[in-house]
Formats: C-alpha cells, sequence, structure tokens
C-alpha cells in the first residue's frame, strides 16, 4: 500500500513536469512562430516599401507629364489661327486637347490602379501585423518567453508603425494625383485651355475693331477674309495670324480672297476709293501678325 | 551693283503643277535644298478648299509635294525661318491648285509664281545662281509674262512680286505697287513691265518678230531665249542694275517703246 502510494506520487510528479515541460515548449513554440510570421511580414514590407516607392515615383512623373503635356498642348493651341466658334482651328485644338487627356487618362488610371493595389497589400500586412501583436501581447504573460515577448512586441510595433507611415504616404500622394484630373484631363474645359482657345478669336475681334475694319469675315466661295478696307488710293483685305506664322503666310492667305472680294464689291460704291486698274478696283493682300498666346 | 540690294521675282503662267510639279521641285531643290529640320527654312501652303492654312513647319518638300500632287494645295511656298532678318529672307511661292479647281487668278494667266531673296542669301547662294533658277522655272512652265525687280529691302522686293502690301512698307511704296498693278488684270495676255528683268511669253516673241529681232532691237544688255518660245530680257548687267524708286537712265522707257506691241494700252 505504501509503495503504491509512492508509485503515485512518483507518477504524478512525472506527469506535472512532463505537463510543465510541454507548456513550456508551446510558449517557445509560439513565439517562434510569431518570430518568423515576422519575419516574414518584414520581408513583405520591403517590397511593399519597393512598390510604394515606385507607385511614388510613378506619381510625380504622372503630375510632371500632366503639367509638360499641358504646356504641350498650349503651345499648340497658341500656334493655331483660331478665329471663330467651331471653326477648322478650334476643331484641330479640341483634336488635339482629346488625344493629350487620353494619353493622360491612361497614365493616370495606370497609376491609381498601381497606387490601390500596394494600398490594399499594406492593409493586408497591417491587420497580419496587428493580430500578430495580439498572438506576442498573450505570450508576455507566460513567464517563460515574458521579457523575449516583451521585446518581440517592440519589434512588431515598429514594423506597424513602417506599415502605417507608408500608408499615409500613399495617402498624402493620392490627394495631388487630384490635382492632375482637374488639370490636362479635364481637356478643353480646363481653364487654361479654355482662355487660349479663346485668345485667337478675341484678338480677331480687336483687331477688326482697331484696324476699323469696313467689312469682316464675309462669306465668299473661297473663305471668309478677316477684314476688308476700303481706304482712299489703298483698299486691302487683311488676314490676321498670330505671329507662329510669317507675315507673307497670312499675305498669301488673303491673296486667295482678292478675285472673289474684287467680283463682290465690284458695283459698291466704296470700291470707288480704291486705285483702279484696267479692270476694276485693286485690293492688295496684307497679312498682319499679332503676338500668339503662350504658356 | 546688286551688293546689298534684295530681288523680286514674279511670273505668271498656266502649267499645272499639280499634275506636274517637277519645275517647283527644281527650284526648290536648288535654293533650299530638300528638308530642313533645324526650321531655317519652312514651308506652308495655302489649302485648295475653304479652310485656313495651318502654320509653315520645316521644311519636308516630299511632304509638300504629297499635298500638291494630291491636289489639295492651292498655293504652296518655301521661305526662310520665323527668326530670319529681313536680308536672310527668301521665298518662292506657286499657284499649284489642280485644273479641277478654281484658281482664283487675278491675271489672264491662270497660276502666278513670287520670289523674294535678301542681300545675305544672294550672297550665299550667288546671285547668278538664283537668277539662273528662276529663269530655268520660267522655262518649264512656259511663263507667259514675269519680271524680276531690285529693292532697298527684302519685304519690298516680295512686295513688289506679288502685288501683296504690308503694314511696314511706306505709303509711298504701296501706292507704287498698286500704279504697277493697272494691267494686271490683262498680264499674261500683255506683258508685265517692263522691269530689270522682263519675262515674255511665246506669243509676244512671235508678235516682236522673233527673237533675233530682240536680241538686235530690243537695247538689253542680256536676251535669254526661252524653250518654251519666251524670253527673258535683262536691261542692264548685274553690276548695274535699275532699281525700284530710284533714278535710272530710262532704259525701262526705252525698252517700254520697243515693246508697245505685247504692252497694255489706255484707250
Amino acid at each position: 500500500m505504501r509503495q503504491s502510494r509512492a508509485l503515485l506520487v512518483v507518477v504524478s510528479s512525472a506527469v506535472l513536469v512532463v505537463l510543465a515541460v510541454q507548456a513550456f515548449g508551446d510558449s517557445k513554440d509560439d513565439l517562434s512562430r510569431a518570430k518568423s510570421d515576422y519575419d516574414s511580414m518584414k520581408s513583405r514590407l520591403d517590397d511593399e516599401k519597393l512598390k510604394t516607392d515606385k507607385y511614388l515615383d510613378e506619381s510625380v512623373k504622372l503630375r510632371q507629364m500632366d503639367k509638360d503635356q499641358l504646356t504641350d498642348l498650349i503651345n499648340q493651341i497658341c500656334r493655331l489661327d483660331i478665329e471663330r466658334n467651331d471653326d477648322e482651328a478650334e476643331r484641330i485644338a479640341k483634336d488635339l486637347a482629346v488625344k493629350v487627356v487620353d494619353k493622360v487618362r491612361r497614365s493616370y488610371d495606370q497609376t491609381v490602379d498601381d497606387g490601390s493595389h500596394v494600398w490594399d497589400e499594406l492593409g493586408h500586412l497591417e491587420s497580419d501585423a496587428k493580430s500578430l501583436r495580439g498572438r506576442v501581447h498573450d505570450l508576455e504573460s507566460k513567464e517563460d518567453v515574458k521579457s523575449d515577448a516583451e521585446h518581440f512586441h517592440q519589434d512588431v510595433d515598429a514594423l506597424i508603425e513602417s506599415v502605417d507611415k507608408l500608408m499615409e504616404k500613399i495617402n498624402r500622394d493620392k490627394s495631388t494625383l487630384d490635382n492632375v484630373k482637374d488639370g490636362v484631363m479635364k481637356g478643353a474645359n480646363t481653364p487654361t485651355i479654355r482662355a487660349r482657345m479663346d485668345y485667337g478669336k478675341e484678338m480677331h475681334i480687336k483687331l477688326q475693331s482697331s484696324r476699323s475694319c469696313d467689312e469682316k469675315e464675309v462669306e465668299l466661295s473661297s473663305g471668309r477674309p478677316d477684314c476688308i478696307k476700303f481706304d482712299q488710293d489703298d483698299c486691302k483685305v487683311v488676314e490676321f495670324k498670330p505671329d507662329t506664322y510669317r507675315e507673307s503666310e497670312a499675305a498669301d492667305q488673303a491673296s486667295r480672297y482678292l478675285s472673289d472680294v474684287r467680283y463682290r464689291f465690284k458695283d459698291d460704291t466704296r470700291s470707288k476709293r480704291c486705285k483702279h486698274s484696267s479692270d476694276g478696283a485693286i485690293f492688295t493682300a496684307v497679312g498682319e501678325l499679332y503676338t500668339a498666346c503662350r504658356p | 551693283m546688286t551688293d546689298g540690294l534684295a530681288l523680286g521675282a514674279a511670273l505668271h503662267f498656266d502649267h499645272e503643277l499639280a499634275a506636274d510639279p517637277a519645275p517647283f521641285t527644281a527650284i526648290v531643290k536648288e535654293l533650299f535644298g530638300e528638308c530642313s529640320p533645324d526650321s531655317a527654312y519652312r514651308h506652308h501652303y495655302i489649302w485648295a478648299d475653304q479652310r485656313k492654312s495651318p502654320p509653315g513647319r520645316p521644311l519636308d518638300l516630299r511632304a509638300l509635294l504629297a499635298l500638291i500632287t494630291k491636289g489639295s494645295v492651292w498655293r504652296a511656298a518655301v521661305e526662310s525661318g520665323l527668326d530670319a532678318s529681313d536680308a536672310d529672307q527668301s521665298r518662292v511661292a506657286a499657284g499649284t491648285a489642280p485644273i479641277t479647281k478654281p484658281s482664283h487668278s487675278m491675271t489672264e494667266c491662270r497660276y502666278g509664281f513670287d520670289a523674294a531673296f535678301g542681300a545675305n542669301r544672294q550672297r550665299e547662294l550667288g546671285t547668278q545662281r538664283i537668277l539662273d533658277a528662276v529663269i530655268a522655272f520660267a522655262d518649264a512652265v512656259a511663263a507667259r509674262a514675269g519680271v524680276i525687280q531690285w529693292a532697298t529691302s527684302t519685304l519690298y522686293a516680295s512686295c513688289l512680286a506679288s502685288c501683296g502690301g504690308s503694314s511696314k512698307l511706306s505709303r509711298e511704296q504701296c501706292g507704287h505697287i498698286q500704279d504697277l498693278m493697272y494691267w494686271q488684270p490683262r498680264w499674261g495676255d500683255v506683258v508685265r513691265g517692263p522691269q530689270w528683268g522682263t519675262f515674255l511669253g511665246a506669243a509676244h516673241v512671235e508678235t516682236l518678230g522673233g527673237i533675233a529681232r530682240i536680241e538686235q532691237d530690243a537695247g538689253c544688255a542680256r536676251v535669254i531665249a526661252l524653250r518654251s518660245g519666251g524670253a527673258f530680257l535683262q536691261v542692264t548687267p548685274m553690276d548695274r542694275p535699275i532699281v525700284e524708286d530710284q533714278h535710272e537712265e530710262g532704259e525701262l522707257s526705252r525698252l517700254a517703246a520697243f515693246l508697245g506691241p505685247v504692252m497694255g494700252k489706255r484707250a
């Protein structure tokens, strides 16, 4: 009896020792697993850092592209001679704007996609890191790994902080990307572009008035001359163009209207003021340049 | 001497450059080359329809010829870049509308050609070379009338040639250009000019009694018979040019008297 009680004590003690060893063993394994998960998260964080840098780089390039494309678009619009609503030049300008918008939009969509992708991945990483922090927190109550877990907790906190910083960086950048949406991507509706497209029309109206044109934009089979003047002994057809043209180019355009103008105003009393050739009033073709709009 | 002077030239003809652009190609290649990526020379054109032309672009003769032969262009020009000074400027321009489209001509001829070369450009190219190129063009298109004039600025020479105006010319210069346009509606039937250089069409040569008689009696320093049957008459030698608005020794009046049968006559 005494022998069997002693055996029971020995067996019970052994079980307790085994249980205690097993318990210690589980905590250490948990901590080890947590550390392994941490290492994998750290490696994911490194990946995400690279992706974030790539995204930010793309975003900077997109904003630069937006700026460059806008400048280029304005330059091209300013080269044109937009005289009135819906004329050929205005249609060309609108087409240019559409092309540029398409180009920027493709880059914008790609950049936004890349940004969202990194953002989602960082979100997952953050959630995984927070769950790891919970597990480490639990391990802090285990005597055998307490000190190690407490130390490790700080590492996990640092990782979460790094993830948060990356997310904050992307978030900040996202708001500046909205400026691109309000920039060239609005195409002809962008105030900057609209103003350039209207500039030529305003200059034509201004010059037609300051040059005291007797006739403006008369419909002829050869086109619509900007200005016809019946000055004493000096009748002329004037074509206004931005200084991205040569004066001779504007005069060449004006010369296309001469025969029609002479015919149209043959019986007009104002034609009597012109010098006359053997066959009627003489009109000369004149080109006049105005300063083109600038970006 | 022609040093410091600008040269202006004008021709009137019926040759359809849209169908056969060789004469235009030849003069552009000779005086400007085929392309100018640095924009030292530009080409521009006026559409044959109502569209307004785009600004000139760096010379690309092939691209310009493609438009001309397609029949899309009313007038084609090659000229100096935007930054060229007056003395550095040069230009050739020609009517290129296809026969099926209105020519909007102001003369008896369907098409016009004008050219202007500043003093510096003449130094670069050689004045005689420019003259030869213009005369070769006149021959190739069988010009029916035309002139070559000297002026103190390229702008004035260009306006004299094209019968154009400019706010940068004086009122007297503009008035003078218009005075010279009195017979413009009949140029081709009658001669234009006479000027320092005067082109006669084949019909004029015939009316005047043939090239031999012209060589003998016109009193010109140089007479060139053209294969087209026309002729080029140069009143004085190159070192003694007649400059527009400046005194001359009556040579033009004497030539006008000789050309009487082929000049317009006021009633």
